[in-house]
């Protein structure tokens, strides 16, 4: 029975030639729009997400006197007390200042970034440091720098490479690796691609502010996170006093930017989603015709016994056909739109993912189809309660 | 010739009449669309506005000046401006004077309650500068001194709005866990770049702000010239003087102009981009109006024929379409556009009630521009339409059943 | 005596069109029978259609009761008469209303879709009706591609589809030319002498009206031959 109504149904679609392509276009036009936006919307957030994920999951920050440099000081006691802490790996405090960068008589201001390198491998493990060229710091180094490969290739008229001698507020330094730039650095903490990093006996030779901008603490495995973090949390609100130290894990981060970007996602997506009310008004339009075209037809099936019920159905039928249809090619579409947006950023240097997951084909199919069904009804509604004496007479 | 193109536009709105709900349906579309866009743009209009007067009630012959580059270009760590720093400025030759203002989140606790603010001050020539051009406007009690380390004066919305309680003269409040005074009440007179209306304000001395923070330094530079002949000139004598002492990217100046530039071209891209998305509607629409041509060439194909065997030209029956779909592309343009005033209007209404200065921009060029808009769509979607039913063969077209 | 196919009793139906009312079945009465030929004729305006649509159930009577079959269809659910409708009555329109886009077999299969048959068994049964009405050549073809004729032969097919025991006809041969017609009437004679099916046929041509066993004359809204005829209960 559904078969036959399916059948009918496409065979009616298939009659109307350019006004149903017409139909069609609409919605495959905000569907495309949609599809393309979400997919690259989930690029960011996958972006952030793997930034985050490098961190091993196990990384936690604390950034004293929360985000607004009020009158903490942690210290060397506060350190040993973190590193004290149950299921407490290791901890690395970050030192920074801003100095002046000068190379080949040019003068610029940098971030300066710093660490006790008696443990160089604990600043790899914060995920943030990553070096591209060159190397790494080996002990008590308090010549060497590493430099941000945005400072080292665009900051300066010439190139920095390696090997080469900098001053940093007139003291002399060896640039001893390039440092990879974070493709998005939401906020997770300074953005390597734009710093100096140095170990913290070569950060006393510029500078005396020797209290920590930022602690990375990483626990010994992702479930004792929470359980590290509260214990921060009470030992600095104790010591200090109330919300004195912002404790972050890195799910806190995630969600954090997750919610941020879902809610410009979803501003963004229901201006595109404009376009599918109009498709959908479409659809009511080109639905309406059709019935009004079918009159006679519509008649005769009422007089060979179909209900208004089964002739509801078959309307619903063909414009949710309508709307999976346009849905299918509109995610097609929508795809490649943003494989192409996609490609075009990553030229530009953002880089940009175009996410094509299943969830975001069902949504969008799903979508489609419940436009198309709800845009049918009351042309449905009114093929269904057609007189059929009258409907047959119709001319 | 104009009473032949009279009479066809009455035939045109005839015509449409008769479609009764399809027509209707086919408007909205193009009504959606353009009401999106007219509103997005609106708004985003009186957003470029409002900033424009915050820039320009504080004159156009100010310098703003900030620690580290401008927009996020720029480092982790920014540099401090120091008080010689902003002595320097003082005593440049065509320099009026300088406004040092600090502002810092701090927490405020009264009543039990505990909410974030931010708490502002203004270094003590500043703030002589600041009671004299009468920016502070005291509505109750008095202002603080500079000397005082424990006062601080509130706006009216801090005071009335931000706890359930109302905040009164001569009451304690903690900030940051330290206990400060309630001396006086006050509003802005001018709008001050940087303060949003609506949201709570809190100002104090220097000296109460270094009890609860450890580094203090301005957050923004405040510079007035003698002149506006001034404004470019010592724009680059202070740049280069915190160049050479910073290096490169320590800084950002900005004259009011540039400030305007800057703020006005981002928002314009961003509204661009909003609306473009928005006006994605209105291709959807337009594809609608060929449609319901495409339908209407359909069913009055015996009429056409009639009319050219009654004379009527090719050309006669391609205007009479092409005119029909532009009039529903015009229609729909007035409409959407009024459906976006009053959209626009709405949003801005919403927006200062939750203390966002969303203020709205009629200007007639955006209402021209989208009548024009609607009505090029109503033309291109009519135009395939309107080519067939010219196309007609007379005698087939009488005998179509 | 014979079995009782349709009963009109006190049969009115009343038009109100603004202020005036048109009656255009004034309390009818009326048997037919199994195996009956009833022709219907009248001038225009008489209420032969109306009185087609009524007796078919098409349309519900202003006042008074219709049995088909001996149950009472005035008082189903549309729903219900629907589905009752198509299965006992099969109608035959003077412009064939065939579904443009379905071929003759699959127009001819249409009223199953209410049936529990596989489409296999549809296709085989829809195929033996249409070879029976020597359409068996044209299985495929669309409305489009047949002449008249062939598609009224199409549509009588369609009507036996469920293998109703009421054929009702509305000008049958009104769009035909004279050989067609006399194709279809010899078919539809056939349904009735052969198969003994119950055939109404309205029709304004006095040569075809003549053939049918019982005449029936209605003017203004009343049967003039008062030919009502009781059936065995």
């Amino acid at each position: 029975m559904i078969y036959d109504l399916f059948n009918e149904a496409i065979k009616n679609l298939s009659r109307s030639g350019i006004k149903t392509y017409l139909t069609l276009l609409g919605i495959i036009i905000g569907i495309a729009a949609i599809v393309s936006l979400v997919s690259i919307g989930s690029g960011l957030g996958m972006a952030v997400e793997q930034q985050l994920d490098q961190l091993g999951g196990k990384t936690i920050f604390v950034i004293p006197g929360g985000f607004q440099n009020i009158r903490i000081k942690l210290n060397e006691t506060d350190i040993s007390n973190f590193e004290s802490i149950r299921n407490v790996e290791s901890v690395v405090p970050v030192y920074s200042t801003s100095a002046i960068l000068e190379f080949n008589g040019e003068k610029i201001n940098v971030s300066v970034n710093a660490t006790d390198s008696g443990d160089k491998t604990l600043f790899e493990n914060t995920g943030f440091f990553n070096v591209k060229e060159g190397r790494d710091f080996t002990r008590n180094e308090s010549g060497s720098i590493l430099l941000g490969s945005e400072i080292a290739e665009n900051y300066f008229e010439k190139k920095i490479e390696i090997k080469k001698l900098v001053k940093i507020n007139g003291k002399d330094f060896r640039v001893i690796g390039i440092l990879k730039p974070l493709p998005q650095s939401f906020g997770g903490g300074p953005d390597p691609g734009n710093t100096v990093l140095m170990s913290l006996d070569a950060f006393k030779r510029i500078s005396t502010n020797l209290n920590p901008t930022i602690i990375f603490i990483n626990a010994t495995d992702k479930e004792s996170v929470p359980q590290v973090v509260d214990d921060i949390k009470d030992y600095s609100d104790k010591k200090y006093g109330d919300k004195s130290v912002n404790v972050l894990s890195s799910d806190n981060l995630l969600e954090t930017i997750n919610s941020l970007l879902d809610m410009i996602t979803m501003f963004i997506l229901s201006l595109a989603g404009i376009s599918l009310i109009v498709g959908g008004i479409g659809i009511m339009n080109a639905m309406i015709t059709s019935v009004l075209e079918r009159t006679k037809e519509i008649g005769t099936l009422k007089a060979l016994g179909a209900s208004n019920n089964k002739i509801l159905t078959l309307i619903l039928i063909e414009s949710a056909l309508i709307g999976l249809i346009g849905g299918i090619i509109g995610i097609l579409l929508g795809f490649g739109l943003a494989e192409v947006i996609a490609i075009i950023g990553t030229q530009s240097g953002f880089a940009l993912i175009a996410v094509k997951s299943y969830e975001i084909i069902f949504g969008a199919l799903a979508f489609s189809m419940i436009i198309g069904m709800v845009s049918g009804f009351y042309p449905a509604s009114r093929a269904a309660n057609l007189d059929p004496v009258e409907a047959l007479r119709y001319e | 010739m104009l009473i032949k193109m009279i009479e066809i536009i009455i035939q045109a709105i005839k015509n449409l009449r008769r479609e009764g709900i399809r027509t209707i349906l086919t408007l909205i579309g193009i009504v959606i669309g353009i009401a999106a866009i007219v509103s997005l743009i609106s708004v985003g209009n009186g957003l470029s506005l409002y900033f424009e007067d915050q820039f320009e009630s504080i004159g156009s012959n100010s310098i703003f000046i900030s620690p580290g580059s401008a927009f996020g270009t720029g480092t982790g760590s920014t540099i401090q401006i120091t008080d010689n720093d902003v002595s320097f400025i003082r005593n440049l030759s065509r320099v009026d004077n300088v406004v040092a203002e600090y502002a810092l989140p701090a927490t405020i606790k009264f009543n039990n309650q505990t909410k974030s603010i931010l708490l502002f001050s203004v270094d003590k020539e500043g703030y002589e500068f600041f009671k004299d051009a009468g920016y502070i406007e005291i509505i109750e009690g008095r202002l603080i001194e500079q000397k005082e380390r424990g006062t601080i004066i509130i706006n009216e919305t801090m005071a009335n709005d931000l706890f359930d309680k109302e905040i009164n003269l001569r009451k304690q409040v903690l900030l940051n866990n330290e206990i400060f005074t309630v001396v006086g009440i006050f509003k802005f007179s001018v709008n001050v770049p940087g303060m949003m209306p609506g949201s709570g304000m809190a100002l104090t001395s220097l000296n109460g702000l270094e009890r609860i923070y450890n580094v203090t330094t301005p957050v923004q530079l405040i510079v007035r010239t003698l002149t506006i002949d001034d404004v470019e000139s010592s724009a680059q004598e202070i740049k280069d003087y915190f160049e050479k002492k910073y290096g490169q990217k320590s800084i950002t100046v900005l004259t009011s102009d540039q400030a305007i530039e800057q703020f006005g071209s981002i928002l314009s891209v961003l509204t661009l981009v909003l609306a473009g998305i928005a006006g994605i509607s209105l291709v959807v629409g337009g594809v609608g109006i060929m449609n319901a041509m495409i339908t209407s060439v359909l069913e009055r194909t015996k009429e056409i024929g009639t009319l050219k065997a009654l004379g009527a030209s090719n050309n006669k029956i391609l205007t009479l379409f092409m005119l029909e779909s532009a009039f529903i592309g015009l229609l729909g343009g007035i409409l959407g556009s009024i459906l976006g005033l009053l959209a626009g209007s709405l949003i801005s209404i919403i927006g200062s009630q939750a203390g966002l200065p969303l203020k709205i921009s009629f200007s007639p060029e955006l209402i021209l521009g989208a009548l024009a808009f609607s009505m090029i769509v109503g033309i291109l979607s009519g135009l395939y339409p309107a080519i067939k039913a010219s196309k007609l063969d007379p005698v087939e077209a009488m005998r179509y059943e | 005596m014979k079995n009782e196919m349709i009963r009109l009793e006190n049969v009115s139906k009343i038009y109100t069109l603004g202020e005036i009312q048109v009656k255009a079945l004034d309390n009818i009465n009326l048997s037919i029978c199994e195996q009956d030929y009833v022709s219907i004729m009248g001038p225009s305006g008489s209420g032969k259609t109306t009185l087609l649509d009524v007796m078919s159930t098409m349309m519900k009577p202003t006042f008074g009761k219709i049995f088909i079959e001996k149950k009472e269809t005035t008082k189903m659910s549309n729903t219900e008469l629907a589905s009752f409708r198509g299965q006992k009555i099969g109608f035959i329109f003077q412009t064939f209303n065939l579904l443009p886009k379905l071929s003759a077999l699959e127009n001819v299969m249409v009223p199953m879709w209410v049936n529990n048959t596989t489409r296999s068994e549809r296709i085989t049964n829809a195929k033996n009706i249409l070879e029976s009405v020597g359409l068996g050549d044209k299985l495929q073809n669309r409305p489009n591609q047949m002449s008249g004729g062939q598609k009224q032969r199409v549509a009588i097919a369609r009507a036996l589809a469920l293998n109703p025991n009421i054929i009702v006809a509305d000008e049958p041969t009104g769009n035909l030319d004279s050989k067609s017609g006399k194709i279809v009437m010899d078919i539809l004679n056939d349904l009735n002498k052969k198969d003994g099916k119950t055939l109404i046929i309205v029709t304004h041509d006095q040569s075809i009206g003549e053939k049918a066993k019982r005449k029936i004359v209605i003017k203004d809204g009343q049967i003039l031959n008062g030919n009502t005829k009781v059936c065995q209960l």
